[in-house]
């Protein structure tokens, strides 16, 4: 019996036969198809989110998420644009910036966003049974998790970032009211905003699937988790009649997008506390897949 | 413990494993496990719970070693990611969506694995090709039979490009026509010259697809190497059934008691079988009965010769470490 198929590209084993046995070298030599060994871990992880993705955008309420997310930077340029052409038709300056209220705005249909990508992920995989699917080519379960994360994270990275760039070139484009040099800095912002927002996002919404087989489960989890540490902290804040930093999810995003672009105290806490929701989810995720997977 | 003789150990040491252990917590996965293997095919049997998945997923590099080291394929698989990429693991779990085909499953799996998508889809083919599934490859995996199933996830890797092949279980429920066929495709891999090793509890599968056999329980390695010399060694250290047939059953049956190594006597029809602690001894002993008989012994027969009995021994035995 041959293992060959003819024409799929025949496996080829690359153990140099001269070896003396036992000797020093890639023991058994390296398999390849068509040239090339098993992909690698990372290689892996960018696989497993590129799939999440696709398979996501294939369901009509993440489609429908998505267009509501591309909602508020239309209506952020229609507004810029007018206020452009208003400028100089009048000469006048305005003085209107609506960025930051727009990042804001921008953060709850992302949200919304994430919570349609990030809740079935891994409860899906687990009520399918198809967890070991990963470890047919043995990968680590930091790379499971990881994979994840990041077919959450990405689209709404995009999606923050989104903006501002958009604001970025069209005040260098048309107003030219900003130097290249400022312009970047503002990108870099947003950019360094929408990371820390969507790594905390998708902590949010993939650790609650890990804790479940019910997408409906993580759903309410991820609900309860967005909101339940802001009602907290305010509770805190009221009691002891003063600032506490900003444990919810939503006042962390507000906290941070004021210090970054405007005048906030809390940017480095609000950046640990969506840092650390990230983390927090992916250690739930890793953990679970470990659990599952070893007897 | 038997240790490996020096040819049986292949030129090419795949799996090195010495004094290896796996703690749980408080419960033992796999304890001081010395171990072997180079190319072909090699069996680990032991009954459920014994460490053999706790094995599989050490060597896959999923469970990093509490104590002792692991070598595999040269290198640490918990800790490299290049000596992960050359393993393959057919595990005992189901890992195919219901909903989807065969083909699809396949090539979803070979897409999560990181193949570029092209890639997946020839691999797939070439997988259902191999397996022998490739005219059921577009019917969905939710009607396919447990052969079927087992098949596929065989197809995975016999496809793909795994130096050192895992197969936990694989003939796990399967009927004797999709046994035959496993077994075919096993045989094919060990005689590519891939690492494969096979766990089960179903033994005779194991006798017949390789020699080489590590017996597992409770953690530890029991015995290792080949079928004919760890039934032998380990006869030598377990209780061994022998059956004798004569007419004067009563007469025998009161000799073989007599016995300091006899720990058990049944008498049948016309046979009289036993249970000794000491193989050697006694075969020599049963020359010595026929004199003290009226009737002669017409027969012995050796009850404990396959590995089944073997095994039944040393895993009833528990911890005891041989």
């Amino acid at each position: 019996m041959t293992l060959d198929a003819p024409g799929q590209g025949a496996l080829v084993d690359t153990a140099d036969p001269r070896r003396a046995p036992g000797g020093p070298g890639p023991l058994g030599g390296k398999r390849t198809f068509r040239g090339r060994t098993a992909p690698s871990g990372s290689r892996i992880i960018a696989a497993i989110a590129r799939r999440e993705i696709l398979l996501a955008s294939r369901r009509k309420l993440v489609r429908l998420l998505f267009l509501f997310s591309v909602i508020p930077p239309v209506i952020l340029t229609v507004i810029i644009l007018v206020r452009i052409f208003a400028e100089q038709a009048t000469g006048a300056k305005l003085g209107f910036d609506p960025l930051i209220q727009f990042l804001h705005f921008q953060a709850v249909p992302v949200a919304l966003l994430a919570f349609g990508l990030g809740t079935p992920l891994v409860a899906q995989d687990r009520a399918e049974d198809v967890l070991f699917l990963y470890a047919t080519r043995p990968v680590a379960p930091w790379h499971y998790g990881l994979g994840k994360m990041l077919a959450v994270a990405l689209p709404c990275f995009g999606l923050l970032l989104f903006p501002g760039l958009l604001i970025a070139i069209l005040r260098l484009g048309i107003t030219r009211e900003l130097d290249t040099a400022a312009a970047i800095a503002m990108v870099a912002k947003i950019g360094f905003a929408g990371l820390v927002v969507a790594w905390g996002y998708a902590g949010l919404t993939v650790g609650p699937s890990a804790l479940t087989k019910r997408a409906r489960w993580a759903q309410l989890l991820s609900f309860a988790l967005f909101l339940i540490p802001g009602v907290i902290g305010s509770l805190v804040g009221e009691l002891l009649r003063t600032d506490v930093p900003p444990i919810g999810a939503g006042s962390a995003i507000t906290e941070l997008l004021t210090a970054l672009l405007g005048d906030g105290e809390w940017g480095v806490a609000s950046t640990l506390i969506l840092v650390g929701y990230g983390f927090l989810g992916y250690w739930v995720t890793t953990a679970r897949v470990k659990r599952e997977m070893i007897p | 413990m038997i240790s490996t003789p020096p040819s049986l150990a292949d030129a090419r040491e795949t799996v090195v494993l010495e004094k290896t252990s796996v703690f749980y917590g408080e419960v033992i996965g796999l304890s001081q496990v010395d171990l072997t293997i180079g190319n072909g095919i090699t069996g680990i049997v032991g009954p459920n719970g014994c460490g053999k998945s706790t094995l599989m997923r050490t060597l896959t590099g999923l469970i990093g070693p509490s104590e002792g080291t692991i070598r595999v394929l040269g290198g640490n698989p918990f800790t490299d990611p290049e000596v992960r990429k050359r393993i393959g693991l057919v595990p005992a779990t189901e890992c195919f969506y219901e909903g989807l085909s065969g083909r699809k499953n396949l090539e979803v799996a070979f897409v999560s694995q990181g193949w570029a998508r092209k890639d997946a889809k020839d691999l797939a083919s070439r997988a259902l090709d191999i397996v022998g599934l490739t005219s059921d490859g577009d019917r969905a995996y939710g009607t396919w039979s447990r052969g079927m199933r087992q098949r596929l996830k065989l197809g995975l890797t016999l496809a793909g490009t795994a130096e050192l092949v895992l197969l936990d279980e694989p003939f796990l429920g399967v009927d004797p026509p999709s046994r035959r066929h496993l077994r075919n495709l096993i045989e094919a891999l060990g005689a590519e010259g891939r690492t494969v090793l096979v766990s089960s509890h179903v033994l005779h599968e194991i006798e017949s697809l390789t020699d080489r056999v590590g017996v597992l329980a409770h953690g530890r390695l029991l015995g290792f190497g080949r079928i004919g010399d760890l039934v032998e060694s380990l006869q030598d250290r377990n209780p061994h059934r022998i059956q004798l047939e004569t007419q004067s059953t009563r007469e025998l049956a009161r000799l073989l008691v007599a016995w300091d190594h006899v720990r058990e006597v049944q008498i049948g029809d016309g046979k009289v079988e036993f249970v000794t602690e000491r193989p050697d001894l006694a075969y020599v002993a049963i020359g010595t009965l026929t004199p003290h008989l009226t009737d002669p012994i017409e027969g012995v027969r050796t009850l404990d010769d396959s590995l089944e009995a073997v095994f039944r021994h040393v895993t009833a035995a528990g911890s005891r470490r041989l």
